[in-house]
Parts: C-alpha cells; structure tokens; sequence
C-alpha cells in the first residue's frame, strides 16, 4: 500500500468522480472487470486481471497504449490498479505520467454507488512490467 | 503532460513548501536566507525544500552578485491543474457512458 492518504489541502492531485449505477454491485464488478463490457463503456480496448498483480493493458483509439498492474481486487467492492499511458510508439514513444486508479463500490437502496479516484504517483512506485 | 506532473504534485504535498510558495508569490524573488527569516524553519531545511521546488520545475534560481536567489516558475503548476480538469473531464463522460451501458443492460 502506498502512504496514507491524509486529506489536507488537496495537493495530491487526486481527482474523485462517483455516480449511482442501478444495479447490484455483483453486476457492477463485472462491468468494471470484463473486458466485452469495458469495451462498451471505458473508451479504450481495457483489459485487466482482477486479482492482486494481475496484468492492465489498454489500447486507446488514438494508438496509445496503457500498461500497469492490478493492486488491489475485492468483488464486488475495491479494485485498484496502477498504470501509466506510452504515447506513440518505438522510438519516439514519450511515457506519461502515471497513475493510481480506485474504485470503491459501495451497495445503496436502488443499486450501487461507484466512486473513482485517479491521482499521480511516481514512476518508480509503479510495480510490474511494462 | 509528462511524468512531471506527479513531481509537481509531490513537491506541493509539504505544508512548508507551500509555505514557500506563498512567500515567493507574496515577495517576489528572495534569497534562501531571507525565507529562513521569514518561516519558521532552519536555512539548511529551506535550502531542502527550494531544491525540492526546483526539481519540479516550480521555482527557479539565477546568480545575483554574491547571493542566490529563487523565484516562481508557474509554468508547471498550470500544467498539474490542467492534468486534473483533463481527467476530472475523462471520468465524467467514462461514468456517464458506464451509466448508460449498466442501465441498458437492465432491459
């Protein structure tokens, strides 16, 4: 686990975005695990292993490619991963910062409430391959 | 956006290096021993802290006569913000496209 988040100021940089989704949080897991779902939904060729250290690779529609790996998978409720983005490809491929996403589901009366955290790390605590 | 970004948010993480950014903004450029005067931290820590800031771009120094002295480079700081409306923005059409397909799945 990375250092505690303490929430003073905000100087993180971590950018936090929720919504209600109807439907249980079974139904959302797979929604945020299986890759024919991410396809229609995440706006990029998304595919994760969601189990701790598992592979995250992504294609976007632009080339880019996204590599990183699975930190945290508890279904249906926490799934965190670390990647980071490598724009264009060979030599002129520039690798851009990378990122530590969360999502924290959380079962409410008329379905599921989903809550994303994205925020920088340094390259070097990202783990895994590339 | 480059890896700079989290190097930004890193050095804006400590509360005295926001201190130091306060009093460059405040002050204008300064040496590092008449930010020693003005914060409660020793000259050794401030020299720490400015090196910190200017790793990341956010402060920079120049040689004046016999004393150096730093100033606010705002540059990479609009960046870092600018990283996070990007991304705030990514997340909100992601959601919204996951709302719709979860509740298209429902029928």
């Amino acid at each position: 686990m990375g250092k505690s988040a303490t929430p003073r100021l905000r100087m993180t940089g971590a950018v936090t975005r929720s919504v209600e989704l109807p439907a249980d949080a079974d139904a959302v897991w797979l929604a945020l695990t299986e890759r024919d779902q991410l396809r229609r939904w995440f706006g990029a060729d998304l595919v994760l292993d969601p189990r701790p250290g598992g592979d995250v690779r992504a294609t976007w529609p632009s080339g880019d490619r996204s590599v990183g790996s699975v930190e945290a998978a508890i279904a249906p409720r926490h799934l965190v991963f670390r990647w980071r983005r490598i724009e264009g490809a060979g030599f002129a491929a520039r690798v851009r910062s990378a990122t530590r996403v969360e999502f924290v589901l959380e079962p409410t009366e008329v379905g599921t409430t989903v809550r994303v955290t994205e925020q920088p790390i340094e390259l070097a605590s990202l783990g895994g391959s590339g | 956006l480059t890896g700079r970004v989290d190097a930004v948010f890193a050095a804006l993480s400590d509360p005295t290096r926001r201190q130091v950014i306060r009093c460059l903004s405040r002050d204008g450029p300064v040496t590092a021993t008449e930010l020693a005067d003005r914060l409660p931290v020793s000259r050794q820590a401030i020299a720490k802290h400015l090196a910190s800031l200017e790793e990341a771009g956010l402060v920079a120094s120049s040689l004046q006569g016999r004393s150096r002295r730093f100033r606010l480079t705002p540059g990479p700081m609009r960046e870092a913000m600018g990283w996070m409306t990007d991304v705030g923005a990514d997340w909100d059409d992601r959601l919204d496209s996951l709302r719709r397909h979860v509740a298209g799945q429902r029928r």
